[in-house]
């Protein structure tokens, strides 16, 4: 019954907050502060949870669907549009990191969520279906829903344009 | 506790390639976050006045509450003396003496006692002697023979 210890927290946030940070942005509001949060609620724990990552996102998960709602109707009442963020520091040679970025955000929530939580975030399906309320089935399938959706929109956006002929 | 996750090794090509990218990290200080996490330990700590507090209160109150039963009990005294009447004490007053054991006030000592002699003692060597029994002729001649006490004064006489 003792709190997580300092060396081991920083080692948690260093290893695990990118990825977290990644998921708490597929909501709007501040991500590094969820992740910050969750992590200071860790720290405030009497005794760790057992399995450390997935109380992360799920800590992660509930803060942004609480901050979307207040994120969602400030941005009604004020009109603001979101600003395009980063979202990935580096991909790979075919994309820039912003179109990757742009092509991740363009899947359903639900799908999105669940290649975050699986690729990024190392969980299993079992884990993500704790996370998300769902059955173990329904994780798989928005899962492979989501990757064919990505495979399609990669290929598309790495396709080279063919130039118009000219008249 | 599992602090490790590793990604999933059973992957496709797309999940490789996506596995590839990197999330960006920006303001993944871990400083600023120990910080955060030590600074709220401490706010949380400060929940621990409370038992403090409370025992500083229930003393308050103790203390309060004792105050206030010996002023109650002061005037009840104070009322009881004023009611009853008040009776005479002169046995009260008088020292008590301690008889020793075995005695029976009431009966008159023997002169020759010990308890008798050691009274006479107390009392002084002057009542001592006039304590003395008259001396008859025939205590005289019983006790010619055998030096009494309080006949030094006739030995050195004659």
């Amino acid at each position: 019954m003792t709190p997580i210890a300092p060396e081991l927290l920083g080692q948690l946030y260093r290893q695990h907050a990118p990825a977290l940070q990644l998921y708490a942005r597929q909501w709007p509001g501040p991500a590094e502060d969820l992740v910050q949060e969750a992590f200071v609620k860790l720290a405030q724990q009497k005794s760790p949870p057992e399995q450390v990552v997935p109380w992360l996102y799920r800590v992660v998960r509930n803060a942004a669907l609480q901050a979307g709602r207040t994120a969602a109707r400030r941005r009604r009442r004020e009109g603001a549009v979101s600003t395009p963020e980063a979202w990935f520091g580096t991909v790979d040679d075919q994309l820039d990191a912003r179109e990757a970025a742009r092509l991740l955000a363009e899947l359903p929530l639900e799908l999105r969520e669940t290649v975050v939580a699986r690729i990024w975030g190392g969980l299993t399906f079992e884990e993500i279906a704790a996370l998300m309320g769902c059955s173990l089935p329904t994780a798989h399938r928005r899962y492979h829903a989501g990757l064919s959706t990505l495979r399609e929109r990669l290929e598309r956006s790495c396709t080279p344009t063919t130039p118009s002929p000219t008249i | 506790m599992h602090t490790d996750h590793p990604k999933p090794d059973d992957l496709t090509a797309l999940e490789s390639r996506l596995a590839a990218w990197q999330p960006a990290v920006q303001n993944v200080d871990v400083d600023r976050m120990l910080y955060a996490a030590g600074r709220a330990s401490a706010q949380r700590g400060s929940g621990r006045v409370l038992w403090p507090t409370l025992s500083g209160l229930l003393a308050v109150l103790v203390a309060v509450l004792g105050v206030q039963l010996s002023r109650d009990r002061a005037a009840r005294e104070a009322l009881l003396a004023t009611l009853s009447p008040k009776a005479p004490s002169s046995t009260q007053d008088q020292p008590s003496t301690i008889e020793p054991d075995g005695v029976a006030s009431a009966e008159p000592l023997s002169p020759a006692s010990l308890f008798a002699a050691r009274r006479a003692l107390e009392a002084g060597v002057e009542s001592w002697k006039a304590a003395e029994p008259p001396a008859s002729p025939e205590t005289e001649s019983q006790t010619s023979s055998v030096l009494q006490v309080w006949q030094s004064g006739r030995v050195l006489e004659n």
